[in-house]
């Protein structure tokens, strides 16, 4: 009984008092001088930025052992400076027979889906010769040689590999935003498919375009 | 053999359409509605042909000059200058550019403000690369955070790993924490899960491939090494929940490279 009447007590002072902070409030509102005082527009502007870049290529690919096939792919690269970039790789083609397999003229030793070829890598690019490329008198494209070198993954005959490759390639900047590219790249992976380990290159020569976004 | 690259053709064809579309809606979006006009704030400013310190100088544009500012490459701002020149200046020098209030652009644009210390910020990216060895095998990962304070941040991370008897993935989201950002190398800790795949390799018995639930605890160690580029080294404990009698615990040491943007 006691705690419902402090209750109620707290709760009319409280009311009270909200009114007589606002009736005072109400008196503080006329303002006798203007502040003449620009408000600040906070815009959150942002700049467009174009540092990443994605695109397919095709090429060819030399597979130790298995004969070279085509090969499809795709590539996206973060660029963080004006030299460097990261860049993610993803290809597959299909390797053929072994030179065993077509001399013998026996059953094949690998099923259709040991064949496959798909490989990932991520990389690190270094824009070593940037600069400008002139086509007869009317057109300049700006381009960039750059070397790149990266591990990543390659799937061959039901097995993964840990893959460490290197390369070279050239960028051609068509427009701003659109680049053609034209590269070469070894891919180099331990593998005892064949009985003992040996360390394979497996060099792809690939053309492609990308964009900038 | 034919057969499956045409179809495979077709597929990464799509696939270029459907990133162009969003590419090119991306771009008109942000090009049309919030053009960002500025006034020279330096004495002048120098235009080159290209994104890089190498490309020829074709144009200034002078103190007071209005340019609209067209978009960020790097550490390179493409400007078109009132006289319909376009050319692509140093971040550094757009930022004593003047809006229309006459404040210094760099004050509302984050882009533009100059990174004085060499810890995270509140709302940066982060990507990075690492190898290692994860429980005695070559292991690689790649990882992206986001930090919410310059303390706390979120990452995903996905890792491959080569063995002699198997290789598999990992996918682990986890929470990072760095008690003391401002250090130059810094400490953080890290605690997450996620899902492990195994694979046994093809020249062993038939083994099934297993997919487990893992547990991680992380700690480790950053530095910035120039300009954006971190350095990174960690070691993480894992536990994979099997469904078998015991939890497996494996060991992972690895060291990176990332960029934050």
């Amino acid at each position: 009984m006691e705690n419902r009447i402090k209750r109620f007590i707290l709760a009319i002072g409280l009311i009270n008092s909200l009114f007589i902070h606002n009736s005072f409030a109400a008196d503080d509102a006329v303002q006798v001088v203007e502040p003449q005082l620009d408000r600040r527009t906070i815009k959150p502007d942002k700049i467009d930025t174009e540092n990443f870049e994605i695109g397919l290529y095709a090429g060819m690919i030399s597979i130790e052992d298995f004969d070279t096939s085509t090969l499809l792919g795709v590539r996206a690269a973060y660029h963080i400076t004006e030299d460097f970039f990261f860049e993610l790789g993803y290809g597959e083609s299909e390797g053929g027979l072994t030179s065993f397999e077509e001399l013998s003229g026996s059953s094949p030793l690998f099923t259709d889906e040991d064949r496959e070829y798909s490989y990932y890598d991520l990389s690190l690019g270094w824009n070593i010769l940037p600069g400008e490329v002139f086509i007869f008198d009317k057109y300049a494209f700006n381009s960039s040689l750059y070397l790149l070198g990266g591990v990543g993954n390659t799937t061959f005959a039901g097995d993964e590999w840990f893959t460490v490759n290197i390369g070279a390639g050239f960028r051609l900047l068509l427009t701003d935003a659109i680049a053609w590219h034209i590269g070469v790249r070894d891919h180099i992976f331990d593998r005892d498919t064949l009985g003992e380990e040996e360390a394979t290159h497996n060099i792809e020569f690939n053309t492609g375009f990308t964009v900038f976004f | 053999m034919k057969q499956t690259l045409m179809a495979r053709a077709k597929y990464y064809c799509s696939a270029l359409l459907i990133s162009a579309c969003l590419v090119g809606t991306s771009t008109t979006a942000t090009a049309d509605d919030d053009a960002i006009i500025a006034s020279v704030g330096a004495v002048f400013i120098e235009l080159r042909t290209g994104p890089g310190r190498g490309y020829p100088i074709v144009d200034i544009a002078e103190r007071g000059e209005k340019i609209e500012i067209l978009k960020q490459r790097t550490d390179w701002i493409k400007i078109r200058t009132s006289d319909d020149s376009e050319g692509w200046v140093r971040t550094g020098d757009i930022a004593e550019t003047l809006d229309e209030q006459g404040q210094a652009l760099s004050e509302n644009i984050r882009q533009l403000q100059p990174r004085s210390n060499t810890s995270p910020q509140q709302g940066d990216w982060e990507i990075g690369v690492m190898l290692g060895d994860y429980g005695g095998t070559d292991a690689i990962s790649v990882y992206t955070d986001y930090h919410f304070t310059n303390n706390l941040a979120i990452e995903l991370a996905a890792s491959d790993n080569f063995g002699n008897f198997s290789s598999g993935q990992y996918v682990v989201a986890s929470i990072m924490h760095q008690p003391f950002p401002q250090w130059s190398y810094s400490p953080f800790i890290s605690l997450g899960g996620g899902v492990r795949k195994t694979n046994p390799r093809s020249n062993l018995v038939e083994t099934e491939d297993r997919t487990d639930n893992i547990l991680v605890a992380g700690i480790g160690m950053r530095t910035i090494l120039y300009n954006r580029f971190v350095l990174r080294v960690q070691y993480n404990h894992h536990t994979v929940l099997t469904s078998r009698d015991d939890d497996i615990e494996v060991e992972e040491w690895k060291i990176g490279l990332s960029a934050l943007f």
